[in-house]
């Protein structure tokens, strides 16, 4: 049931959201722009943009199309399905490296927890955080750069032709999701720590390892995988940036161009790539989410207790 | 008194060496002030070269594109661009702050926020913001600058808001909230002592974190060649241009691809001091939470 009211409440927000972005995008095809005495004056055509909204939005509910991009003639359909399957072969793969070296990386934090607590390791980890992603790229080209000048080897860092050309952009986007998720998961633990049956187990002799992941993990886990989303929004929202100054021939590339070329159709398209690939993972994760939150002990006994609430309050 | 901690310490010094940079920093010797456009620069034995120059001894890491000493540019934008970051903050937070309480309050404008929230989330941020500055009303307008600065503080309202009704349904659940609103605390008073005072601490750190994700944002439009300051002027063949008059650290980023390939110390140093800003915010952040919990 609860499954079938998130699926209902993805629905509304993809189509109120693509509304909007129809509505932001269409704008300038409004704008008329005259000049009198040597000056710029503009005014701005309602009549025209109701009408383009509606006209796009009839295309797209019936005709299922965007038609054809202006310039050139191809479907945006097309256009938007060739680079945006590039841009998917970066996506995927950082995300669930993020995923397993980030949880990894919490509990490592955790069960070495001396050796990680100083001061030292706290602004490390702070100053990773803090690096933005295209600080990364841009020393790592820096430093590869001056490795292919003194000559030893050759390496071309730009395009998206050949298969290491998408490791630079990888590790540039997984740095930071890394140490927020691992940051997420280590203080998961550490909050969990102190609940009495942590320290029943304890006091009977359990081996720290199987408390660890078969009690604390357990019950964490729907704390930490709702966290994922924000870890996809976190890899898709520099993804542009990212091909912009890798040269990656992908979608984030491609909607930047369409953006400064006001070539509205494209735009729109590769606006609900991002919106689609949102959507998708959203639905995955909250699908994983409900699997896993159903053998939960924590959540399970919560249910269980309201449950019994209900009972005694309806008696 | 309680003690600072080493991580508020390192983040203080750094806030204060950004400080010097942007208030004293134009003053110091090496600074250049007269930053004239130049399209070739003269070297010792009178051969004309074209900017953008490597870092040499006469400019320590080099000249931006139009021939002035990075160093100084970066300098004298330095003030400019803490002060653009702060100002978006602050008017997050003034808006962000009242919506939070009224959310704490009543479900409805709860749920308008979540809505609020995912619509943004959905697709990049600096894309949103983008896609609204090229709206006539934004483009053309004469207070362009305020609108933009206004229109990055509201896109990111939704999530700072939520994160203040947490904040807010806590205190709620104290008993002296209670006991204020029978003994018949004005409604602002309330507000104020009863519900501002006591998450203060809290607040603080949520400001000092948000600072340093502007800055995140200003470097994202940058790169997608958006400034949130420029001015529109018509040139000798009768069209219209868009073009910056101004020094702030984003501006920099422009074109960055074709630099990363010619002349790569202009986006290294750039995204450098950005870094560093960023960095700073978030230890001082760290260091602030550390500092409050351990007096609480």
């Amino acid at each position: 049931m609860k499954l079938l009211q998130n699926l209902i409440r993805n629905i509304v927000i993809f189509s109120s959201v693509a509304i909007l972005l129809i509505v932001l995008v269409l704008t300038p095809t409004g704008l008329e722009v005259y000049i009198v005495d040597y000056k710029m004056e503009w005014s701005f055509n309602w009549k025209v943009y109701f009408n383009n909204i509606k006209s796009t939005i009839y295309q797209l509910i019936f005709e299922r199309t965007l038609g054809g991009d202006p310039n050139t003639g191809i479907l945006v359909l097309d256009h938007v399905k060739r680079y945006s399957l590039r841009s998917l072969k970066i996506i995927i793969p950082t995300f669930i490296i993020c995923l397993i070296i980030g949880m990894l990386k919490g509990l490592i934090n955790y069960y070495f927890e001396k050796r990680f607590l100083t001061i030292g390791n706290r602004i490390l980890n702070i100053f990773f955080i803090s690096i933005p992603d295209f600080f990364i790229l841009i020393v790592l080209q820096y430093l590869i750069f001056s490795i292919t000048n003194s000559g030893l080897i050759k390496i071309d860092l730009y395009g998206h032709e050949n298969w290491y050309n998408v490791i630079l952009p990888m590790i540039a986007l997984s740095i930071y999701p890394i140490f927020y998720l691992s940051k997420i998961v280590y203080t998961c633990i550490k909050d969990e720590e102190d609940n009495h049956y942590v320290r029943t187990a304890a006091a009977k002799g359990t081996r720290r390892l199987w408390i660890v992941h078969r009690h604390i993990l357990m019950n964490c886990l729907f704390i930490i995988t709702s966290n994922f989303q924000k870890v996809f929004i976190i890899i898709l929202s520099s993804l542009p940036i990212i091909e912009l100054l890798s040269a990656y021939n992908g979608a984030g590339y491609q909607l930047m161009i369409a953006l400064k070329d006001n070539n509205m159709k494209l735009t729109i398209g590769y606006l609900f790539f991002f919106l689609i690939t949102m959507t998708i993972s959203s639905c995955f994760i909250q699908l994983i989410n409900h699997l896993i939150n159903s053998r939960s002990l924590k959540l399970n006994l919560l249910m269980f207790k309201s449950f019994k609430l209900d009972r005694t309050f309806k008696r | 008194m309680n003690k600072l901690n080493p991580i508020l310490l390192i983040g203080i010094a750094f806030l204060i060496v950004l400080l010097f940079l942007s208030f004293i920093g134009p003053y110091l010797p090496f600074v250049q002030d007269n930053l004239d456009k130049k399209h070739f620069i003269k070297d010792s034995n009178n051969n004309l070269l074209v900017p953008p120059l490597p870092p040499s001894d006469k400019f320590i890491i080099g000249t931006d594109k139009e021939g002035r000493d990075l160093l100084s540019v970066l300098i004298l934008g330095a003030k400019e661009t803490l002060g653009f970051i702060l100002f978006i903050s602050i008017i997050r937070y003034l808006i962000s702050i009242p919506l939070g309480f009224l959310a704490s309050r009543d479900k409805y404008i709860y749920n308008i926020l979540i809505l609020w929230n995912r619509l943004f989330t959905y697709v990049p941020t600096f894309i949103v913001v983008l896609l609204i500055s090229f709206i006539p009303f934004v483009l053309y307008s004469s207070s362009r600058l305020l609108l933009m600065i206004i229109l990055i503080a509201f896109i990111e309202v939704g999530n700072a808001a939520l994160i203040k009704k947490e904040l807010f349904a806590q205190v709620r659940k104290k008993e002296y909230v209670t006991s204020g609103i029978v003994i018949g605390t004005r409604p602002i008073k309330l507000f104020l002592k009863y519900f501002l005072f006591p998450v203060r601490k809290q607040i603080i750190v949520h400001f000092t974190f948000d600072i340093g994700r502007n800055m995140l944002l200003l470097a994202q439009l940058g790169f997608a060649d958006i400034f949130i300051t420029h001015v529109i002027k018509q040139n000798e063949t009768g069209s219209w241009v868009w073009f910056n008059n101004s020094n702030n650290w984003p501006i920099l980023l422009s074109d960055s691809l074709l630099f990363i390939k010619t002349a790569i110390w202009i986006p290294l140093w750039t995204a450098l001091f950005m870094s560093f800003t960023i960095f700073t915010f978030n230890l001082l952040g760290e260091g602030l939470k550390e500092y409050f919990t351990k007096k609480a």
